[in-house]
This record gives C-alpha cells, structure tokens and sequence, in this order.
C-alpha cells in the first residue's frame, strides 16, 4: 500500500544542513505534497533548487543567494527578502519575494515568472532568455543586459546602462531610467504591450497604469558586425 | 555575524570596535610567535611603549598587550618607536576610542580568547578573511588600522588593481606600510585626505573613481561608518537601514544572525554606491 503524503508539510530550518532541507523538500514535493512552508531559512543560500514538481513552498523569512534556482514547474513564495541570483535558470513555475532581491535576479531564466514586490540588486534579468521578470520597486545598473527573450518590467526606476548588449525581448518602465545601454533604444507601447502588462499588474496586484510604461527593445545593431558602424561597435564593447 | 560569515572566511577573524573616548590613547600592539613568552613578553612590551610614552595601564592579551597611554605627538612616530624598540611588536591599532582585535582562526576562536561579546561600544566592524593573495597571519587580516590615524579602520573584500599606484604616492608622503596587502593601502588612502579635512562621503565617493578593481569595503572613524562597492558591483554588500542602527554584511545569513527577527529589508547595495553615518 502506498504511504500517502501529508498535504502540508512544515520544515524548521535552524540548525540543519541545507542540503538536508533540500532533499526533504524535494521528497516532499515528489511524493505529492501540496504545500511546505520553510521556518527559520535564516539567509541560507541554495534554498529550493531544482525543484521539478507543482508544490508550493513558502519561505517565512529571508532567503540567500541562488534561492529556486533550476525551477520548473513549483510557486516558490519567499516573504521576506532574497540574495543574489534568485530564479536563476528558471525553466517555468512562478517565485514570488516579497522583500527586496539581490543582483542577478531571474538571471538566464527559460521560463516561469519570478515577481520582487521591492527592490533587485544590478543585472536584473541578465541573459534573459525567456518567461517573465516582473519588479515592483527599482532595478540596479545594467539590468537586461545581454537579454534574449522574455520580458523585464520595472515598476520603479532602472540603473545606469538598462538594457545594454540586448538581442530581442522587452523591457518596461514606469519610473526613471538612469541610462539606456548600448544597442537599447525606445519602442511604441502597443494594445499588446499594454495588455501583456495590464495582466501582470493585476495578477501582482502592482497600481500602476499599464499605459505609462516606457519600452525599450533591441535597436538590432549589434546583431551583424559593419565596419560601417564601428563606432557603435567601439562603445559596446 | 562574524560567525555566520565563516565559511567565506575560514583563514582570520577581526573586529575594530570603538567603545567611549578615552582620555589618553588606546594601543594594541601584538607580539610575532618569534618573540618573547608569558612574563617577559608582557614585560618586554611595556619597556617598547614605555621608551615612547607614558603608560597609564597596560595589560597582557592571549598574543600581546593593550595599553592605555598619554602621549603627544605624531602618532606614526609612537607606533614606529615603539617597533623599533621592540622588534617582534607590532602595532596593531591606536586611537582614542578604536581598538583592532584580529587572529588566525574563527569567530568563536577569536571571542573564546579576547572575549570582545562582552564589549560594549556604539559602532564596530568586522571581517572574516580568505586569502587570496597575501599572507595568512595576523598582520595580513581585518581590519587593517589605517596606520598612523588615530581611529580609522577598514575592512575589504575584492582585489584593488591599482593599489601599488597609491601605495606609491602614500609611501613618497612619508607612509609606512605593515604589510603587502591591497586593503592597508585603502584604508591609509583613505584616511590621508580625511587628515586633510575632506568630508567622508566626498572621499569615499572619489574613492569609487579613483580605486580599480572589486571591492566593497567598510570604513570606520572615531564617530562614524562608511561604504563603497565598485562601479561594476561585484562584491556583495547588503545595507539594512532602522531608526535604531544600520547594519552592513556581505550576506543576509550574517544580518540575520544577529537581527533574525526585525521587520528589515536589507537591500543590496548600488554598483558604485557610497555612503556613511555619523554618530
């Protein structure tokens, strides 16, 4: 007969190892729990990594660098604040912090949706190669640097050098922009933006118009190297 | 925190902690393994400071003493004397409210043995070391006094690329450096133009543009506590901010462990950031 799992399940970090909570999350989550809820993470780092099944796993405080990093598939809700390198190399599934996150937030990500209610460090959504990093508070310099696919949307102000070196995808944001990077330029709002970003803020619960965004895409120069435009090259590189 | 933060750090623990002004100077000085033991090392010592100073009280440490002294003078002529005096002293700090304790070993180890949980003081920082370039010994770890200013501590994580540039210029204007490490030079950069009357958040700003490299260092003078990140951000530096205290690590864990439970939003500090407190 087979044991069948507790639906919820509660695990008090203090004092064990991290690979240890890991691997109980992990046994969790495969033998079909729904719900984990993480006491006392404490900072610790490489919480929730590669966590393949649909659970959800609260974290009732803060947690360290590289949290739900390899996600695919689980909603990993962190209430408090992140480190650096959250959702990194995401895959699909949704992370949610309610604090502030680190630099590298929803770094090279796939898939899925990662949501900082406050504040990322630099490089937000760096190597983005697809899904959703969306950002209620400010992100730092050089965010969506390299992006691929995928979309950035800042609620607050952006850091120097936004969207340097990007190839494709979109970013929006309603607030400043300290500087654009090299080979980002403006773009029109369209009814598909505005949409797009309409059911983000709302599934957020973010307040803000959809329409005051500013968007900003890949001015495609960069794309095909010209000796025409060496200048361009000379600054981006 | 410092112990939270071991795993960075596994070769040396340091503190600088500023307590209440004392009337006279606070030294710290510590005796190389080479030298003299037990009696004659605490006696031996005294006789160093004492050809330099008076000494008002003077007590052993688990490798050295601490001394209370009146002295007038260049500071850079006390901490010097009292080494050439004594060749297997060295000066670790002094100041009027500063004083650096700093091993080879943990955090644990270092409050086991000079018991600094106990000390009381408005402001401190710390450091725990991995060595990358330099020596591991006691001289080599954080905070760094930033010789010969009175008070005036640093403690660094990253590499300085242009270090020997200023090290340079310092060692022209007369400076003298302990050791081979990128952070001293930081931290006697630093304080050379504060001696000039320069405001700390102008240094420190400048600082940003005029240091190469990575780095995120704390700095801590008589009454206050500063911070730079390098302009591309890539050392850690988190910044937690109360009506009460502000608190700076490199890592959550480590703010965490000693405010596990404060509604607070550390948030990692600006690429190119700086800032600072006063008392």
């Amino acid at each position: 007969m087979a044991a069948v799992a507790a639906r919820a399940l509660e695990i008090d970090c203090a004092g064990r190892p991290t690979r240890e909570i890991n691997r109980e999350v992990k046994r969790a989550a495969s033998e079909g729990t729904e719900e984990i809820v993480l006491l006392n993470p404490g900072g610790r780092h490489n919480l929730c990594v590669a966590l393949f099944d649909p659970v959800t796993v609260k974290v009732r405080g803060d947690a360290g660098w590289y949290c739900t990093g390899m996600l695919d598939g689980a909603t990993i809700v962190v209430e408090g604040n992140c480190g650096w390198g959250v959702a990194e190399n995401a895959m699909s599934g949704l992370v949610e912090v309610h604090g502030n996150a680190g630099s590298g937030a929803g770094a090279t990500m796939r898939g899925g949706e990662l949501y900082v209610a406050g504040d990322t460090g630099s490089r937000a959504a760096i190597s983005l190669k697809g899904g959703a990093v969306v950002v209620g508070g400010s992100v730092g310099y050089m965010s969506g640097f390299m992006m691929q696919r995928g979309s950035l949307v800042v609620c607050g102000d952006a850091g120097e050098a936004l969207g340097d070196s990007m190839y494709e995808g979109r970013i929006y944001v309603a607030g400043e922009v300290a500087s654009l990077g090299a080979d980002a330029v403006d773009a029109e709002l369209d009814d598909d933006d505005v949409g797009f970003l309409r059911g983000e803020l709302e599934r957020h619960h973010v307040d803000r118009d959809p329409s005051s965004f500013r968007k900003v895409v890949a001015g495609r120069k960069l794309w095909n190297f010209s000796k025409k435009e060496f200048e361009v090259w000379k600054t981006a590189l | 925190m410092l112990q939270a933060l071991h795993r960075r750090g596994p070769d040396s623990t340091g503190v600088a902690l500023y307590g209440p002004p004392q009337g006279g100077y606070l030294l710290r000085a510590r005796t190389r393994p080479n030298g003299a033991d037990g009696e004659a090392r605490v006696e031996r010592a005294r006789a160093a400071i004492e050809a330099m100073a008076t000494v008002r009280e003077l007590a052993p440490t688990p490798a050295g003493v601490t001394a209370t002294l009146t002295y007038e003078g260049e500071l850079a002529a006390l901490a010097d004397g009292v080494e050439a005096a004594e060749e297997t002293l060295d000066v670790l700090s002094l100041g009027r409210s500063m004083q650096i304790v700093k091993e080879v070993g943990s955090a644990e180890e270092l409050d086991r043995a000079y018991g600094i949980s106990s000390f009381v003081g408005g402001h401190a920082i710390g450091h725990t070391r991995m060595a990358t370039e330099s020596r591991v010994d006691t001289l080599h770890s954080h905070p760094f006094w930033a010789r010969p200013f009175a008070d005036i501590a640093l403690v660094h994580n990253g590499h300085v690329t242009n270090e020997h540039k200023w090290r340079r210029r310092l060692e022209q204007r007369g400076h003298r450096f302990l050791t081979d490490n990128d952070s001293e030079v930081v931290a006697a950069y630093l304080a050379d133009q504060l001696e000039r009357g320069e405001d700390l958040d102008e240094v420190l700003e400048r600082s940003v543009r005029e240091l190469d490299g990575s780095f995120s260092y704390l700095v801590s003078t008589a009454d206050g506590i500063g911070f730079a990140r390098d302009q591309f951000g890539l050392k850690p530096l988190l910044l937690a901010e109360t009506d009460e205290y502000v608190v700076l690590a490199s890592e959550d864990i480590a703010i965490r462990a000693a405010f596990a439970d404060d509604d607070i939003r550390p948030r990692e500090v600006g690429a190119g950031e700086a800032r600072s407190w006063q008392r």
